[in-house]
């Protein structure tokens, strides 16, 4: 396979892709131990903030992640061929009060309503569903188009 | 004009159970917008005033 052209994205075309996705892979860290899962967001272009829900019990790995990292990393892709693109961003991870949204927060979490990857098996009254905001802290994009005539085998 | 960051309902989700204290504004945008925290739709029977809660 050849790859035409790998270019970075600009930040117009970055907060095309995020709002044009909704869901991606958050990735936490504890030590040396990787975790990932897949996200349903909402993405605030002029904040530069992703907002998503976690869903998790007392128990679950996912909350002694979320305990021990605060600084996460979201991925998001499209494979739209032929061009694929691909958004990387670092930041700071910080809980919401419910208690303390304001309207932006209803708004964004509005955006992230479909719970496209969180099972949500049980009644909802029975479940932990935490609201979360990533400050990106730094974020990057690229795209890469294949060759139109290049023949595949 | 009323206070606008005053509390002057209480929201109850009819599916997770989430209590919040907000006012007009939150009301309307919860309305819009539906439950932040697990999305569902949201009328207007979701909320009380705290007299009546």
């Amino acid at each position: 396979m050849v790859l035409d052209q790998q270019t970075e994205m600009t930040r117009g075309e970055i907060a095309g892709l995020l709002g044009r996705k909704e869901t991606g892979v958050l990735s936490l860290a504890d030590a040396d131990e990787p975790y990932a899962i897949p996200i349903s967001y909402g993405y605030d272009p002029d904040a530069n903030r992703f907002y998503f829900r976690l869903v998790s019990t007392p128990e679950s790995e996912k909350r002694a992640f979320l305990s021990s990292t605060p600084r996460a990393r979201i991925v998001v892709y499209d494979e739209a061929e032929p061009v694929y693109r691909s958004v990387v961003a670092d930041g700071a991870l910080e809980r919401i009060d419910p208690d303390e949204m304001d309207v932006e927060h209803v708004v964004q979490y509005g955006n992230a309503r479909r719970p496209l990857f969180e099972i949500w098996g049980e009644s909802k009254r029975e479940l932990d569903i935490l609201l979360y905001q990533l400050d990106v802290e730094s974020i990057g994009g690229r795209k890469v188009e294949l060759d139109p005539d290049e023949e595949h085998d | 004009m009323s206070d606008p960051t005053s509390d002057e309902y209480v929201f109850e989700c009819p599916d997770c159970g989430e209590h919040i204290e907000v006012n007009a504004g939150m009301r309307e945008a919860l309305l819009a917008h539906g439950c932040p925290i697990c999305g569902t739709s949201v009328t207007e029977a979701a909320f009380s005033t705290p007299a009546q809660s």
